[in-house]
């Protein structure tokens, strides 16, 4: 039964969730794009199946046919093209990050698209390390965006900006208990509260669990944000908020995802790595991750997921 | 598997002619001959008679096809072309080409060109790759070929140049002798360049020749009027890095703007090493950042540790972190995760 070439082999173990490091300014589709044509690549260079054996058959018909044996010519790779081609894979992300978000990406690869969405229906948690720059405004709060305007900053101290945070922070965990719809006084909110994080119901709604400030160089600041249901937007609406309410303004330089769910940023590839060697050992490591979260008892897997929906609808 | 994949995918929205070719089989419309067969009498009283007539000549016609993958078994010509090494499904999407390679004949339509190409010196391994780029060369003329390269030696191109340029760009042959004297005309008098630098030039980029003069002069233009590069300054770019002038306008630009902003690198010493101008933007990026933090960064050649511009952006990043940055690759991998 060996008598697969090295290529299929390998393309069969290509089954799984892969953990890239996404760089900024290109959008997560070039991102699928360049993995999927290095991995293809990188398969069909690492021999292929020789084409097919074609009968041939000539000659006259009222004497003895010549019946030959030879490959194909139809199934050539000159022909045909590639033996791989990235149309054969399957593969989606599972959190969109726009295209000035750089940092942990997670891709469900073939089978592991399944993985993929089972992830998704968790309400992962993320981590994000927003960078900001004080005393400047632009149109789309981003710092290559145009300036509209530029102020003090020297009166901000490090109490002010830890002031805000805990207030910030305070206010969305009052929030959490308004999207789970119970009152935060009743019994029902502390049986919730001793389950563990009390995630929305909806997947529209951000909710930030904790937020901190970790480093302030004037003007320069990094802020340290664990969120749900986020998107690029409001990350940097949320840089510009916090900009305003410590009376000035800011601008957002970066943002980074550092973790996502129990995926963190060391396991993550960078894009040179994005190769067949670095991807199947990647796929084996956060393979054996999902397996391990998979295990936890509040883990969402497809079936319950879809009997939530249902409860849900009777209700 | 992959082939009839192929055939399935193909979308028919996209391509609603369905084309029908011509093909060299002897058994078209106008060839049949009805009174080829000579049944035997009777031949339905008789099924287990043995067969005496010779059908061979008789073969199912050739149907439509959208790719030249379900000819390739019956033609001859086609067989040849893939034992040259030419990759016939980069032709599956070009209905023109399709088309003009199945009316050939390999013998009597190819071989001409292929000896031809082979005379130039063109070597044998690279004849697939040649066709690859320019199968529509078989369907030129062959004294157009031999003027065109005649027009290339009266120009005091020698042999070797002439090779070279014939290698390294393909579709040089498709081109005219006018369009190529017009275009060697333009790049003279809008550089002021002499015989030498034109026959260089052409010989380190003939892609450049057949260019769009269209994006030459925005180039031109940018490098000019946004970038502030003087005459003899874009003269000495176009002869050392010709690349820059078919490079996209906003990546150039880009690549310049962080050059000179923020690396704070004058024209003078982007005119020295204009090599860093074809290095990608991202590459740069990490390498400079990560010499700023190393404390390492020193583009001044009069001062100790000087980094060159060259060194910098060329090599892999296991050379650049051995012999600029003088760490570890781990490291340097572990720092690029803590920038954008």
């Amino acid at each position: 039964m060996n008598n697969l070439s090295i290529s299929e082999k390998a393309f069969n173990l290509l089954n799984g969730v892969v953990c890239l490091y996404k760089p900024a300014g290109v959008p997560l589709k070039g991102c699928r794009h360049s993995l999927l044509l290095k991995l293809c690549q990188d398969l069909n260079a690492s021999g292929v199946r020789s084409p097919e054996k074609r009968v041939f058959i000539s000659g006259d018909t009222t004497k003895q046919l010549r019946i030959k044996v030879k490959p194909s010519y139809a199934d050539d790779v000159l022909v045909v093209g590639p033996r791989f081609q990235s149309e054969d894979f399957k593969c989606i992300w599972t959190t969109h990050l726009g295209m000035r978000v750089s940092g942990v990406c997670i891709m469900g690869l073939n089978q592991g698209t399944k993985m993929a969405r089972n992830l998704q229906n968790n309400y992962p948690i993320r981590t994000y390390h927003l960078h900001g720059q004080l005393g400047l405004m632009t149109k789309n709060m981003h710092i290559d965006g145009q300036v509209v305007e530029k102020g003090r900053f020297d009166f901000i101290k490090r109490e002010n900006f830890d002031k805000l945070m805990s207030t910030i922070q305070a206010s969305n965990q009052k929030k959490m208990f308004q999207l789970a719809q119970v009152d935060t006084q009743s019994q029902m909110a502390y049986d919730l509260a001793i389950k563990g994080l009390i995630r929305p119901v909806s997947n529209k709604e951000p909710l930030i669990y904790g937020i901190k400030c970790i480093s302030l160089e004037l003007p320069h600041f990094i802020v340290e944000v664990n969120i749900i249901n986020e998107y690029e937007n409001y990350l940097l609406s949320l840089v510009h908020e916090i900009g305003l309410k410590l009376r000035c303004s800011a601008a957002c330089t970066a943002i980074r995802c550092i973790r996502y769910s129990s995926f963190t940023i060391d396991q993550a590839l960078l894009m040179k790595h994005w190769n067949l060697q670095f991807v199947l050992d990647n796929i084996r490591e956060c393979n054996s991750v999902y397996a391990k979260m998979r295990k936890l008892p509040s883990f969402i897997t497809e079936e319950s997921y879809f009997e939530n929906k249902a409860n849900q609808m009777n209700i | 598997m992959m082939l009839t994949k192929r055939l399935l995918s193909f979308k028919i929205n996209n391509q609603k002619e369905l084309f029908r070719f011509f093909c060299s089989s002897n058994n078209t419309l106008e060839t049949i001959k009805l009174n080829q067969i000579q049944w035997p009498k009777e031949y339905s009283d008789s099924p287990l008679e043995p067969n005496v007539t010779n059908v061979s000549t008789i073969s199912p016609a050739l149907r439509p096809t959208f790719n030249l993958a379900a000819y390739v078994n019956e033609s001859y010509s086609l067989q040849q072309l893939v034992k040259l090494g030419v990759e016939l499904y980069k032709f599956d999407s070009n209905p023109k080409i399709m088309e003009t390679i199945l009316k050939l004949d390999f013998e009597r339509d190819m071989k001409p060109y292929i000896r031809f190409i082979h005379d130039i010196g063109v070597p044998t391994e690279e004849m697939g790759k040649f066709f690859t780029k320019n199968p529509l060369l078989f369907a030129e003329h062959m004294d157009d070929l031999i003027t065109r390269i005649n027009y290339l030696e009266h120009k005091n191109f020698n042999k070797e140049m002439i090779t070279t340029i014939i290698r390294k760009h393909p579709q040089w042959l498709s081109h005219s002798t006018v369009d190529i004297d017009t275009s060697l005309g333009f790049f003279q008098n809008k550089f002021y360049l002499s015989g030498d630098n034109v026959r260089n030039l052409v010989t380190k980029l003939p892609k450049l020749i057949t260019w769009p003069k269209k994006s030459v002069n925005l180039i031109m233009f940018s490098l000019n009027e946004e970038m502030g590069f003087n005459r003899s300054e874009r003269k000495r770019l176009l002869l050392i890095q010709p690349k820059l002038y078919t490079m996209s306008k906003n990546h150039l630009l880009q690549r310049f703007d962080y050059i000179h902003n923020t690396m704070n690198i004058n024209h003078d010493r982007i005119v020295l090493e204009p090599q860093v101008l074809s290095c990608r933007l991202f590459r740069i990026k990490q390498r400079h950042e990560y010499l700023k933090y190393l404390n390492r960064v020193q583009y001044d050649p009069t001062k100790p540790n000087y980094v060159s511009l060259l060194k910098l952006v060329s090599g892999t990043d296991s050379e650049f972190c051995l012999n600029i940055a003088k760490t570890s690759v781990e490291m340097f991998n572990s720092y690029l995760k803590t920038i954008q």
